[in-house]
This record gives structure tokens, sequence and C-alpha cells, in this order.
């Protein structure tokens, strides 16, 4: 065969071509030489000589599948109505394979002539194109157009309305008499006729299809709405609208284009849901207070539809949470506060947190709902603001670590300090709480009545994470100071003293701290004579200090320290560990058996309330006895010598280093007035960086500075009158609500 | 007794001969000179003091605590309450532009007039008024409570802002412990005023007033909440009276 152009018999060649294509659509046997042969002949037409047939071709093609079409129609109308889905797919699934091999029977028609002459796409969107009608289009396109004229336009009613008709029956449950495949397949076709075109594929199915279902749905949603409405409760309701909405979904994939699935849902949730609002959001509050949980997964499926609703819910369910809080917290009463405290607060959130994840598909929404009624039970409402929890947390912490607390394991330990993190997350005022763990911990340091080193700094690994470096720098010397203190007296020991020569009466070890870091206050140090006993120890110690760190100053916190006392004079000897104040009281019974509190008093040089705080514990605890029952200046102190105690070893300082209630409006005293000092640091930083800046956002600016606690917008409006008034700024001359900076 | 009545009362009539005379021959310097040695101290040549400022006012027919006192402190810029220094009374005298005593009380009721007219005048008058309560050879930076409401009554004689007796009102109250007023606090109650007019729920807390102003809202909308109205009353009249024997004193 020549594919060289020659002169060709138009007729002749149609003649033979159209009986293959109408073996080629009707899906008949075409042999392959034959397909081969039209195929060739489609060529030689269309470049034939003199000039090519191919306009004429088309024109031919285009007329017989016309004719095809309309007469395809007329059998279809001639068969019955009833099974009009079955036949119009069965013809259209032939039509269309058939399409497809016609379209590749005229591939040269259509790569050579028809494309060619098609517009661009750059054409077709910017314009300036003839009308659509006179565009040719390739074989396939044009079958597919002349199927959409001729067989989808005419049908258009019958076949829509016993589209509508199967699905409805689907819905019914009354099983569909026709294959959903079927059905499916003819909604396709909708689709389907379009696929050569660029834009609008689904315009003719949203129209011709999608329009009437979603008003007939929408009806059919309505009507079952209303009728479970008035026959079933709210609970049952849900169930069954939840059913449905998996159903329509189900549906929708059997039947429809994808396109229309989230237009079908929104349809369902509008009449289902959107219509019943008030209804259901009144029983959404019945619901969370009975805290039934398959009906709030349920009202959570429901209502997620609405995400302004959404909020609704997930408000009533954050004051639920903050009322169950605040009535648990408002029963805690006696000794163990704090551990209920922190108990209660752990159980609410473990519980709701659970419930997030089961019932709320770990909503993020609802996660936050949760933290911020967490918030508000530990921080209490605004007005009703107490520091309580922030001491209580600390407290709870500092029993975890003690030692003697009951035999916790380390990981034990770890978990319960892991809990106080999750409330210290909560805690607004995450200043205090750092006060008052400084203070705890350094009494658990220097008492030396930490569980457990590990458990301490992991403590304040997890405090550093959670608020990071600064707020736990302090807490860190502290630590630094301990492991520093333990090599100096290492090396006073085993090093200045063999060098020297000295040999000391008693050993001691010296915990060096830096005033700075540690919450001790210069101010409780009282005077003291110090017993004759000790000044070597010390001064050696002194001696030594000076020459490892020239110029620093040592003050003996004597208060703080304690030691070791034989009993050698009592028929079995004990070793009691007890405060230097003690001490120092006993030492004074070296060489006689009886004194009166006010001598003791003058020789000490010890201030009375200090004097009876220590000998109130040694009368106690019946090593000296006392002549009066209250401890007054002419009390006579007795010697025990009958003194036993099954233990050889005990220690009577531990009611000495309870924290006194008085410590506690200390503490809260002086974290205002640091945050005072804070808040005018960072007004001065704000105003000497924007030099102009209005009221409000240097509020704002204050407040998100602030990290370790809220400030209240008065104490800010305080400071900021402070330093107008320390002229550190002024207000702005042409703004009253400005200010700008004093340099 | 006796002495002091002859001199208000024959006192005027040769002080009128005298200043027609100076007027006619003397410059104005030592005429200033002349009216100043006339109220000075005894024992301090520059400066009039209390006792020279009450024979002053005796003269200008005022009581001391009337508000053209306050306008003559002001027009002579005067450092301190009680006192003007010579500076002050020779310059402020030729600011008033008047030579002698009836010419200051026309001046005075001139400014009066001007005041009620000019709001930018009466500011500078409100600010200087702050300035003019402190005891600064003391070293007062804050006006007292006391001091204040006295100073608050007073300069606002001309045009008393409706919300002002609420205000003192609530200074005086036992729950709120104000002992003084700052300057800015002094400063911007001027502008408090001026926004507020007589309603407090125009009130904006997020704005940059002072505290003791959302203080002093809160506290109104308590009262009003409460409805307690006797005793307020009550107090209101019992710090009138103060105020009239606090004031009796300048």
């Amino acid at each position: 065969m020549s594919l060289k152009p020659k002169e060709m018999n138009f007729n002749d060649t149609w003649r033979d071509l159209q009986s293959t294509v109408q073996g080629v659509i009707t899906l008949s046997n075409v042999s392959r030489c034959v397909w081969q042969d039209r195929f060739a002949d489609v060529y030689q037409l269309c470049v034939a000589y003199p000039e090519s047939l191919a306009d004429k071709l088309y024109m031919e093609t285009k007329i017989f599948l016309d004719n095809h079409v309309q007469g395809l129609l007329e059998d279809l109308l001639s068969m019955s109505h009833e099974n009009i889905i079955q036949n119009y797919y069965e013809c259209w699934r032939r039509y269309n394979e058939g399409i497809i091999y016609l379209h590749e029977l005229y591939s040269y028609l259509n790569n050579q002539h028809i494309r060619k002459n098609k517009l661009s796409e750059a054409e077709l969107i910017y314009g300036n194109h003839p009308n659509d009608d006179v565009e040719p289009m390739e074989i396939g396109e044009l079958g597919l157009d002349i199927w959409k004229k001729n067989m989808i336009e005419p049908l258009r009613t019958s076949l829509v309305s016993a589209i509508l008709e199967c699905i409805n029956l689907d819905r019914m449950n009354k099983g569909c008499f026709v294959n959903p495949e079927i059905v499916r397949g003819v909604i396709e076709s909708f689709v389907s006729v379009n696929k050569f075109k660029k834009r609008n594929t689904i315009e003719l199915y949203k129209k011709l299809l999608e329009e009437p279902l979603v008003a007939a749905s929408s009806e059919y949603f309505r009507t079952q709405a209303n009728n479970w409405f008035s026959n079933y409760t709210i609970p049952q309701y849900m169930e069954r609208v939840i059913k449905l909405f998996e159903e329509e979904s189900v549906r929708c994939q059997r039947f429809l284009h994808s396109s229309s699935h989230s237009i079908m849902k929104q349809c369902c949730e509008k009449c289902m849901v959107e219509d019943y609002l008030d209804v259901l959001n009144e029983e959404a509050i019945s619901i969370i207070s009975e805290e039934r949980q398959q009906d709030m997964a349920n009202m959570y499926i429901l209502l997620r539809s609405v995400p302004k609703n959404l909020i609704k819910y997930m408000n009533g369910f954050k004051d639920h949470i903050s009322s169950e809080g605040s009535l648990r917290l408002n029963e805690i009463k006696g000794d163990n506060m704090c551990m209920s405290f922190v108990e209660i607060i752990i159980s609410i959130y473990r519980k709701y947190k659970t419930m997030i994840d089961n019932i709320f598909q770990s909503d993020k929404t609802f996660t936050s709902a949760l933290d911020k009624a967490c918030i508000s039970i530990v921080n209490g409402t605004p007005n009703n603001k107490s520091y309580k929890s922030s001491e209580l947390l600390a407290k709870y912490c500092d029993q975890i670590l003690k030692k003697s607390s009951k035999g916790l394991s380390e990981c034990e330990i770890d978990e319960r300090l892991s809990d106080a993190i999750i409330i210290f997350k909560y805690l607004d005022d995450k200043d205090m709480f750092q006060k008052f763990y400084s203070r705890m911990l350094a009494k658990r340091l220097i008492h030396q009545n930490s569980q457990s080193m590990d458990a301490e700094e992991s403590m304040i690994d997890k405090l550093k994470t959670t608020c990071g470096y600064e707020f736990t720098n302090k807490l860190h010397r502290m630590f630094t100071d301990m492991k520093i203190s333990e090599d100096l007296t290492e090396k006073f020991n085993s090093q200045y003293l063999a060098e020297n020569k000295v040999s000391l009466s008693l050993n001691f070890h010296v915990h060096i701290l830096q005033a700075g870091s540690w919450p001790l206050g210069q101010n409780n140090v009282n005077s003291f004579t110090i017993p004759q006993e000790f000044t070597q120890s010390m001064q050696a110690f002194e001696k030594f200090y000076n020459s490892q760190y020239n110029g620093r100053r040592l003050t003996w916190m004597y208060h703080l320290s304690q030691g070791e006392l034989k009993l050698c004079y009592l028929s079995k000897v004990h070793l009691i560990t007890m405060q230097t104040f003690q001490m120092a009281i006993l030492l004074l019974f070296e060489n006689t058996t009886t004194l009166i509190c006010s001598d003791i008093v003058n020789t000490l040089q010890l201030n009375w309330e200090q004097f009876l705080k220590n000998c109130i514990t040694l009368v106690e605890c019946k090593i000296l006895i006392s002549s009066t029952k209250e401890l007054e200046k002419d009390t006579v102190l007795t010697l025990n010598e009958k003194y036993y105690n099954k233990r050889t070893r005990l220690r009577i300082t531990a009611s000495l280093q309870k924290e006194a209630p008085m410590e506690t409006t200390q503490t809260v005293a002086s974290v205002e007035e640091d945050r005072k000092l804070f808040i005018q640091a960072s007004i001065v930083r704000i105003m000497k960086s924007r030099k102009l800046l209005k009221h409000i956002a240097l509020v704002q600016e204050i407040i998100s500075q602030c990290t370790t606690f809220t400030p209240s917008v008065p104490m800010i409006k305080k400071c900021i009158e402070t330093l107008i008034e320390k002229q550190y700024m002024e207000r702005a001359r042409n703004s009253r609500d400005e200010y700008s900076y004093i340099a | 007794v006796s002495k002091r009545h002859f001199h208000q009362f024959f006192g005027n009539k040769v002080a009128n001969a005298e200043e027609k005379q100076m007027k006619r021959t003397l410059p104005l310097e030592t005429k200033l000179d002349y009216l100043f040695d006339k109220y000075k101290d005894a024992e301090d040549e520059h400066f009039i003091l209390a006792d020279g400022v009450e024979r002053l006012c005796s003269d200008l027919n005022l009581r001391p605590d009337d508000f053209k006192v306050l306008i003559l402190a002001w027009k002579f810029n005067a450092d301190q309450m009680y006192q003007f220094s010579r500076q002050e009374f020779l310059n402020g005298c030729k600011v008033l532009d008047a030579e002698n005593i009836s010419q200051i009380n026309s001046r005075l009721s001139e400014c009066v007039a001007e005041l009620k007219n000019d709001p930018s005048q009466f500011k500078n008058l409100y600010k200087f008024t702050f300035k003019f309560g402190l005891d600064r050879a003391g070293g007062q930076r804050i006006l007292p409570i006391d001091m204040a409401i006295c100073l608050w009554k007073l300069v606002f004689t001309l045009n008393k802002p409706p919300i002002l007796d609420r205000w003192l009102t609530f200074l005086q109250s036992d729950k709120t412990h104000i002992r003084g007023v700052p300057r800015d606090t002094w400063n911007m109650f001027l502008n408090f005023t001026e926004t507020i007019g007589n309603d407090l729920s125009t009130y904006n807390d997020a704005e940059a007033w002072p505290s003791i102003f959302d203080d002093f809202v809160e506290y109104e909308n308590d009262r009003l909440n409460q409805n307690v109205v006797s005793s307020d009353a009550e107090r209101q009249n019992s710090i009138n009276e103060k105020c009239k024997t606090d004031s009796g004193v300048i």
C-alpha cells in the first residue's frame, strides 16, 4: 500500500467505510485486515489528490451517526417504558464502547485535520473564538455530542425520574429492582458525554440529576426528621440520624459522582440537625451534665457539621468540668490537703482526657476546652483568686520528694511529679509556685531531707522544659552550691587540716550557700554566742575559706544548722541529731544539772522566741525537765539523767523545720513585690525601644512578657503611674491614650 | 484690734491719696515696690507671708479662700501658698497690668470673665493649682488628700463638673484609703471630667486612665446598685463642713 496521495473516488470508498463504521459502532465482528484497509482509506481520503476529502468524510460520518442514534432512540421508545434504565444503559454501554473504537479508526482524521484546526487552550480562554457548533470535533467527541442531543435530551425527564425512583426505593430499603451498577452507569453517562470538553464537564450532570435529587432528598429528610422527632426521644433520634448519615454516605458512593458527596451531606445536615438546633442544644446540656457517653458521642457527630454550634456544645462541656472541679475542691480539708488537691485535679483531667479521646475523637477544640476548664479549676475564677494552689502544689512536690514519704519507688515518684507538672502548666502564678518550691527545696537540701537527688533533679528538669532556663536558674544554683560544698568540706578535712597540722575537736560539714540564690533572708540571723566547743573548727574553716576565695564574706546561719550530740551521761549512750541552738543549750549542762532559763538566754545571747522554740522540743522529748508547765524566764531546767529511748540514734529536729503560716504571707508579699519590679522593668524596656506607645499596646506587650504569672491590669496601671511619677515616662502631649519615654 | 480697724477704715483713704500721687509722678517699678512694702513681712523684707497675704486679701475685699485669690496666685506665678516673693509680686503686677489695689481688683474680675470663655487658660490654672498646693519646701511630691479636696472645690468654682461631688465623696470614703493625689492623677482628672460629663457608663477602663478612676467608677456603680443614699448624703455634708474650716486657713 502506498502512502502517496492519489485521486480518490469518495462515494465508493465511503460505501465500504460506512459498512465498517456500522460494524464498529454496533460492536459486530470486524476482521483485522478490513480494519486496516479502512484505516488506510481514512488516510487516503484525508490526503486525497487534488484536494482533501476530509471535510466531506467528516460530514458524511456525522450524518451517519446522527441517523444511527436516531434509530437507537426509536428502538428504545418502542420498548417497555418500565425498563427504560436497563435498556438505556445497555444501549449506552455498547454505543460508548463503539465510539471509542470508531475514534481509533478515524485517528488520522482526528490528529491531522481536526486537532490541527482546533483552537488552542489559550484561544479558548481568552475568547475571540467562533461559536462552539461550528467547531469541528474529533470523532469520539462528535459521537458523544450526537448522543447527548439525540438521546439524552429527548429522554431526560423519564430517565431522571426513573433514577430518582431507584434511589428512593433504595432509601426505603425496599430493594432496588435495578442493579445499582446500572443506575450508576446511567448517571455516569451524563458525565461521560462531556469527557472531551475542557471545561464544565459535570455541568450537565449537575443540572440534569443533582438539582432534582437534592430537592427530592431534602423533602425526604425533612419528612423523616419530623417523623422521628415526634415519635422518638432525642437520643433515639440521634441514633437514627447517624445511621441515616452513614447510609446516605454509602448511597452517595454507590450511585453518585464524587462531586455530589459533600452537597448531599450538607443537605442531610441542614434538614436533620440545623433545623432542630434549639432542641438539640437544650438536650446537649442535660446529656453533658449526666455524662451519658454514647449520647455525648452522637451529639458530637451531629453538631460537628455546624462549627458555630459545636462551640456552644464545647462550652457546655467546659463549664461542666469546671463546676465538677470546683465542687470537689471545695470539699477537701484536713492535713493532707495538698495530696487531695493534686489527686482530684489529676483524676478530673484524666477522666475528661479519656472522654475526649473516645467520644470526641480527640477533637482539638475539646482539648482546649479541657485546658480552659482546668485553668479555671486550678486558679479559681478571676473574682475569687487565691494563691492557695501554688502553695498546695509546691507542698505536694515537697511531700513526694521528702524522705519518709510512704516508700514510693523511683518510678512512682516520677509519675507523681509528672502529674504535678500537668497542674503546673495550668497554674497562672508560676512565680508564686517557684517561691514556695524554692523555700521547700532549700529546706530539703539543708536538712538533708531529700528522698533522692535524682528525683529532685528530674523535677527541676521538668520545670525547665515547661518554663525555661530563667525559671529554674536559682534552683539549679542551689544544687551547684551543694555539690561545691561537698568538695570544699572534703578538701578542708583531708587537705587543709593535714597540711596545717590542725586537729579539730569535732568533725563538721559545711554548706556554702550563695546569698542571692537561696530564699533564706539575712534578717533571720540572730545574735548568738557560739559555744567554746565550736569556735576552733569554725575559725579554722573561715581561714581555709578565705585562702580559697579572697574577699568573700561568710555569715553563719546557726538557726539552720544541726549537729549530732553524744549523750554519755545516760545508762545507754544516745546519739541525738539536733539544732545548733539545742546543742548549745545542752552543752551548758556540762558541769551542772540545773539551770534557770533566763541564765541560759543571757549566756547564749539568744532571743527569747528562738530559745523557746528550741527548748520546748528538748523538754517535750524529756531530755530536760522543766519546773513549770510553760517555760518562763525563771523556770528551772534540770537534766534528765534517766532519759531513755529504745533507739540509740534519733533526731529531734523535725518540728522546727515546718513552714510557719507567717512565712506564707511573707512569701505572697515578696512575690507581689517582685512582680511590680518585673512589670516596671519591662515597661521601661518596652518604652525605651518604642519611644511612643499606645496604652493598650503597652498593656498587651507587658502581658505577653509575663510568662510566669498573669498580671492584673490594675497592677500594670499602678506601675505605669509609678513610672510617670518617677519621670521615666510621660503622657504624650497630643494624645491622651499614648505614653512617651523620657530619656 | 482697734488699731487694725483704724487701719482698715482710714488706711484706704490714705492709700488712695498716695496712689493717686504715685500714678502721676513715680516710675512703675517704684510704685510697685511701694505697694509690695505695704504688705511685706516684718522680719523678711523679700516676702509677703501669711499675715501680709491676709491683709492684701482684706484690702482686695476678698476672703482668703476666694477663687480670685487663687487667680491672683496663678497670675503672680506664686511658688508657695501663703506667700509672695518680691519678684513674683512685681512681675505679677506687670503681667496683670496693675499698679494698685483697685486695678488688681478689677483685673481679677476680668480674669474671671476670661477664664469662663477660655478652656486653655483654665487648664493652665488647673495645672498650676496642683503645684501651688504642694508644700515643696517640705519635699512634697504628692498632694495630701485634704488639700487636694479643698483645691478641687476651689479651682472648679466657676464651672463645677457634675461628677465632682461624687468624686470627692469617693475620696473620703472609708473603703478607699487614699492618702494623696499625684500630679498625673490631678491633671488627668480634668480630662476625666471633660470626657465623662455626668455619665459614668461612657467610661472605658481599657483606656489609659489612672487606676484610681477605675476604682471610682466601680465604687459608684456598686453604690448605685445598692442604692444607699442617705449615709452618703450625710458624709457629703460633713465634707462640706470640713472643707470650710480647712480652706479658711488659706
